[in-house]
């Protein structure tokens, strides 16, 4: 009888979930939310894997770029839509090879782009004399090898308010789960009284780690400690509809992974973005945490503002931007970690996967650079 | 594709017809007419009742009583065998001889138990299907409802209603349902009058009316009533129950979700005054509290209560007073919490001057808010979003002659919208205070219908209502430059309106029509046309309903959706009105759809104007019905098929929504097959069965694959281009009816449901979703397992 109760408990739990599951989209955008998610998805048995083909129509043409303020070179990348199997190679057929690029400005300046014989779906500018200024609207000039030619609406690159403060926030993994604590880190920033700023953000930690899990200590000197990179959320996107004029505070951007005790190198950077930008990246982000619920907002291309010259209704996908950028780092210095304690609970759990790092000069003078 | 477009001018063709044929006839001459008139009651609990139906066969004039139980109808002297029939009723039939006199009667009506579900869904007079003027029509019947089988043993209002041809929904679990092919916030839901702009608890699980409360439930699908407009779709009125006359009387019932209670008596000595009040409780956060972490954590409540006070002034006059609410909580731990609540208000003076005149005034308010808090640490704040409408009508009731049934009455409209506000809370928030403006707007309409009976043979309902809409300021219109899609950097000019000054006037003619003519006794052919025009717009870009989403009323930039709608219905019954059957065709076109602009920004938007776009909509479908009214064994097969789809017809390609094609709307599903059967055993048991299948409804899979900012990005370059694979389940259920008589006034009863038998895994949605390097499909299933639940309910 026990057990039959307990049946049903078991299975009211599981309608629960898959209900519950439909309604997460609403929370998608909050860390909790995606957390939930995630354990609901596993935990029940609402979900099941499908084998359906995703269907490929004519390819179009994907436009990937981006003009900053900081020097020279900048890249656009251009491919095709179409079947991408691998995950880091670009199949050939859908690079677009033998493209005239240009990029113009609104005072008549104009730089033309050379595709990289080693990654030939980027162009790049490497002439030093053109440099993005805020207040400049840019555009973009593609044509294709077949005669096609591609447009982007001018693109104003705004101004971007610098970054006030880097804080990073110890924060304990969850216990019994194979997971590391992390150092949240948190971003201040003054939003300027002018309506209309949009933010994006990108950062980077270098977090330390050992080869194969634990340190291997040889004269008193660890030999097998490296770094490993890791990077913020892809899309993370703010605008100032709702704190016009406050300050941005405590805006999580990073979460760096204790794998191994030392220190943390960070960099976060700060990007500015045209309204036009922003509802791109807004909507990219959107269908790339779609969960399926009927509370997705119907999907749709994300188109952004890169068209066909001659006829306006043929719009590639991507989106060519333009950025003032701000940067901030930080050193994290670790020393509040127990090593004793630390090697007792992870000892060998986060085996090293030592990625490319900046030299040791450059981590001497992190901060100062 | 098959249309119906040619069928427009058949239509035309029958009504033309029908005008000429109607002046040709000569009037028939006059003769002394007398009057049956009098009070149908319950005879167990002495309550008035209403839709019976009171006919003499022979003579063929019938009538059907009003609200307050009341009927009249004039006559010419002779023998009459009167027939007072009503659903759960026993028939009871009364002779009388008019010779040179009125004539006063009071009848009671015994309750059959044991027919008590005659059938589900029942028109008022046995061969009402046939014989009554309208079509389109459905009506539920309440005491059959318990043994119809449901999710979580919740009885269902709105649930049983898309069991019915021509009622559907995105999915199960999903808030709201369509009718015909129209969209959820189509449907006019009116609670004694009052507008209702919520139907759902916990975001779409169950409805939010309690069904122990409500005397009546009756769906217009098509043939609109001209005394109502506002909504393009369809009408449901309910009724909260009177309170019964004779003592007090307790029932309710516990579920796996909710605990009920309803009280209702007399109030008074006199038992004039009787009242009723009800209410439903949900714990289903004990449930979520048996989850793992961290859901445990999630919190979800919600309540509804039903109030009335009816005051029997005289046999002819009776005031009544209704109060509704319902409330709703959905917490996310550290996240947020959402709110909703929707309050209903309504007063009503009936009064029956004389027997050929009689009317209805109407005072009611409904008010509906949503709150939205933020619990995130540095960004706690409350949005809200709320509506308030009230409303004054008057409704009369003129019948001459008893071949004449003349309404007539007019309705005053208030809006008043906060489309969404956000507000800081704590000391630590960075949120910015921001408000909307509010949107006010004014309505007023009348209308005027008659019902006219030549011969037996043949009936016409013709009416007509005016409806005129201004809304008003303070407001802003925002200008946009001409020739070109408007975004917020085209905005030329803003426009500031003082307070009362008119922001844009809309109003018209809507024409309503309804004709029968029998082709034998128990066969007619049923003729329909309707007109209906909706001021208010629900905004919600999402495929089901959600409690985030808000209504706006018409402005210079939204002018009012209109639909008409031409039906036409075959209808015949055999075997003494045992079996009903129907079929009925439609053909339905839609202007001013509300679509949005691929990613449009809805929350907080202040030009939303140019978000909106503007779409065509059309729906068309055959409904099949078989349905068998008595016996041991009741029930309906239902077949419909039908389409429905949308354009956006935009000048401008950028917005355009599939190239400005015609593509299925979100509800389109078009095979619907529903068998529901009710089988009396004996000692009180009955064994009741749903099977429903249905098309999967239309969704967007990616067509296109691209790799942008180092993700694999998918393209949906098509809406609706696909559709999720068919629907289909069994439902079983027995329920125990512990009363041994008619007349037994404590009883409990018993009711077990199994929902989705054969445990098929119906697919909600399908979506698709990187994982890590490769994207794969899923599905997701919301009731994919078998769901047993179990409830008792009792009186006393």
């Amino acid at each position: 009888m026990t057990q039959r109760f307990t049946e049903m408990i078991r299975r009211y739990t599981e309608i629960f979930v898959c209900w519950a599951t439909s309604l997460l989209s609403q929370l998608k955008s909050s860390r909790s939310g995606v957390l939930v998610y995630l354990c609901v998805i596993t935990l029940s048995g609402c979900v099941d894997e499908l084998q359906l083909p995703i269907r490929q129509v004519e390819p179009r043409l994907v436009v990937e770029g981006l003009i900053t303020t900081d020097p020279p070179p900048y890249s656009i990348k251009l491919t095709f839509s179409g079947r991408y199997n691998s995950a880091y190679e670009l199949p050939e057929g859908l690079l677009v090879n033998g493209a005239v690029v240009t990029i113009n400005d609104d005072q008549g300046h104009s730089v033309r782009l050379r595709q990289d014989p080693l990654a030939p779906a980027y162009y790049f500018v490497r002439d030093t004399t053109f440099r993005g200024k805020a207040g400049r609207r840019y555009t973009l000039h593609i044509r294709l090898d077949d005669g096609r030619q591609y447009v982007s609406s001018p693109e104003l690159l705004t101004d971007v308010p610098p970054i006030e403060q880097l804080t990073a926030e110890y924060q304990s993994g969850a216990s019994g789960l194979p997971q590391p604590s992390i150092y949240r880190v948190l971003l201040d920033t003054r939003d300027p009284i002018t309506p209309g700023n949009y933010y994006r953000w990108s950062a980077l930690a270098y977090s330390p780690i050992w080869q194969n899990g634990v340190p291997k200590v040889f004269e008193s000197v660890t030999v097998n400690a490296c770094l490993t990179t890791t990077y913020g959320p892809l899309t993370d996107v703010l605008s100032d509809a709702l704190i016009n004029g406050n300050r941005i505070s405590r805006r999580p951007v990073l979460d760096a992974p204790i794998y191994g005790t030392g220190r943390h190198y960070v960099e976060v950077q700060q990007y500015s973005l045209t309204r036009a930008a922003y509802q791109y990246w807004t909507r990219f982000e959107e269908q790339r945490t779609r969960t399926g619920s009927l509370f997705d907002a119907q999907p749709a291309s994300i188109e952004g503002n890169v068209h066909q010259q001659t006829d306006t209704t043929i719009v590639a996908l991507g989106y060519f931007g333009a950025s003032t950028i701000s940067r901030k780092r930080l050193v994290i210095p670790g020393d509040t970690i127990n090593y004793g304690r630390f090697i007792v609970r992870y000892g060998g759990l986060f085996k090293g996967n030592c990625s490319v790092v900046p030299s040791d000069a450059e981590l001497e003078n992190w901060t100062t650079n | 594709m098959f249309t119906f477009y040619p069928m427009h001018q058949f239509f035309v063709r029958i009504i033309l017809a029908s005008v000429l044929l109607l002046i040709a006839v000569p009037r028939l001459q006059a003769q002394i007419r007398f009057r049956i008139y009098g009070q149908v009651v319950d005879g167990v609990t002495n309550k008035p009742l209403a839709n019976v139906s009171v006919y003499d066969k022979k003579q063929g004039a019938g009538t059907t009583t009003d609200s307050t139980g009341a009927f009249s109808m004039q006559v010419l002297p002779g023998p009459y065998n009167l027939t007072f029939s009503a659903v759960g009723y026993y028939a009871r039939s009364r002779f009388l001889e008019i010779e040179r006199a009125n004539i006063r009667m009071e009848v009671a009506l015994n309750p059959d138990t044991r027919q008590l579900d005659e059938v589900n869904v029942k028109g008022r007079t046995p061969d009402a299907n046939v014989s009554a003027t309208q079509m389109s029509v459905v009506r539920l019947d309440m005491k059959n409802l318990r043994n119809i089988p449901v999710v979580f043993g919740e009885v269902d209002i709105l649930k049983a209603l898309t069991l019915q041809p021509g009622v559907s929904t995105v999915g199960e679990g999903a808030g709201g349902f369509n009718v015909r092919g129209g969209r959820t916030d189509q449907n006019l839901v009116l609670l004694d009058g009052a507008p209702l702009f919520n139907t759902s608890h916990l975001l779409g699980l169950l409805s939010n009316l309690n069904a122990d409360a409500i005397q009546d439930v009756t769906l217009y699908k098509g043939g609109i009533p001209a005394a109502y407009g506002g909504r393009l779709s369809s009408l449901l009125l309910m009724n909260t129950k009177a309170g019964e006359t004779d003592r007090v009387s307790v029932n309710g019932g516990i579920g796996l979700l909710t605990s009920r209670l309803l009280v209702q008596g007399p109030a008074s000595k006199n038992k004039k005054l009787t009242f009723l009040a009800g209410g439903r409780i949900a714990y289903p956060s004990f449930i979520l509290g048996l989850f793992p972490e961290p859901t445990n954590k999630d919190r979800a409540f919600f309540y509804d209560l039903n109030g009335r006070l009816t005051y029997r002034l005289t046999n002819d006059s009776q005031l009544s007073a209704t109060v509704y609410r319902s409330y709703d909580t959905f917490k996310f731990p550290q996240d947020t919490l959402y709110t909703t609540q929707s309050t209903l208000l309504t007063a009503r003076w009936s009064q029956r001057l004389n027997p050929q005149l009689s009317f209805n005034l109407t005072a009611t308010q409904s008010d509906y808010r949503f709150f939205l808090d933020g619990l995130t640490s540095t960004n706690t704040y409350r949005y809200r979003s709320t509506i308030r409408q009230r409303d004054a009508r008057l409704d009369w009731l003129y019948t001459p002659k008893p071949t004449h049934r003349l309404e007539f009455g007019g309705s005053l409209t208030g809006y008043s919208l906060l489309p969404g506000a956000i507000a800081p809370t704590g000391d630590n928030s960075n949120i910015n205070t921001q408000t909307l403006p509010t949107e006010q707007a004014r309505e007023w309409a009348g209308y005027l219908s008659e019902e006219w009976t030549p011969f037996r043979v043949l009936s016409v309902q013709v009416g007509v209502r005016y409806a005129q809409f201004t809304n008003v300021g303070p407001g802003v219109a925002y200008q946009y430059a001409e020739g070109q899609p408007r975004t917020r950097e085209s905005i030329t000019d803003t426009l500031r309106y003082g307070n009362g000054q008119a922001l844009a006037h809309y109003g018209g003619w809507e024409p309503r029509l309804t004709i029968r003519a029998n082709l034998t006794p128990n066969s007619s052919l049923k003729v329909s046309y309707n007109r209906t025009r909706q001021f208010l717009h629900l905004i919600s870009n999402t495929t089901a309903i959600s409690p985030v989403d808000f209504w706006k009323v018409s402005d210079a930039l939204v002018p009012p959706q209109v639909a008409d709608q031409f039906a036409v219905g075959y209808f015949r019954n055999f075997n003494d009105n045992m079996y009903e059957t129907s079929v009925e065709v439609y053909h339905k076109t839609l202007e001013n759809l509300v679509e949005y602009r691929n990613g449009a920004t809805l929350l907080l938007n202040p030009t939303l104007d140019a978000d909106l776009l503007r779409a065509q909509g059309k729906a068309y479908g055959v409904e099949v019905s078989v349905q068998k009214t008595r016996g041991l064994l009741t029930g309906l097969i239902a077949y419909t098929y039908s389409r429905t789809l949308a354009r956006v017809p935009s000048p401008y390609p950028s917005v355009q929504i599939n190239g400005g094609d015609w593509y299925p709307s979100t509800f389109d599903r078009p095979h619907n097959l529903t068998i529901a059967t009710q089988w009396k055993w004996s000692r009180g048991w009955t064994f009741g069965t749903n099977f429903v299948y249905t098309s999967g409804r239309p969704t967007t899979y990616p067509d296109g694959t691209y790799r942008l900012n180092g993700a694999k990005v998918l393209d949906y370059s098509q809406r609706n281009a696909d559709r999720i694979p068919d629907y289909h389940r069994l439902d079983v259920s027995f329920t125990k009816d512990g009363r041994r008589t008619v007349g037994q006034r404590h009883y409990s009863n018993w009711s077990i449901s199994f929902y989705n038998v054969y445990a098929h895994k119906n697919p909600y949605s399908i979506y698709f979703q990187r994982v890590n390097t490769t994207t794969k499909s899923y599905q997701l299933s919301v009731f994919g397992t078998i769901i047993p639940s179990i409830s008792w309910n009792f009186t006393y």
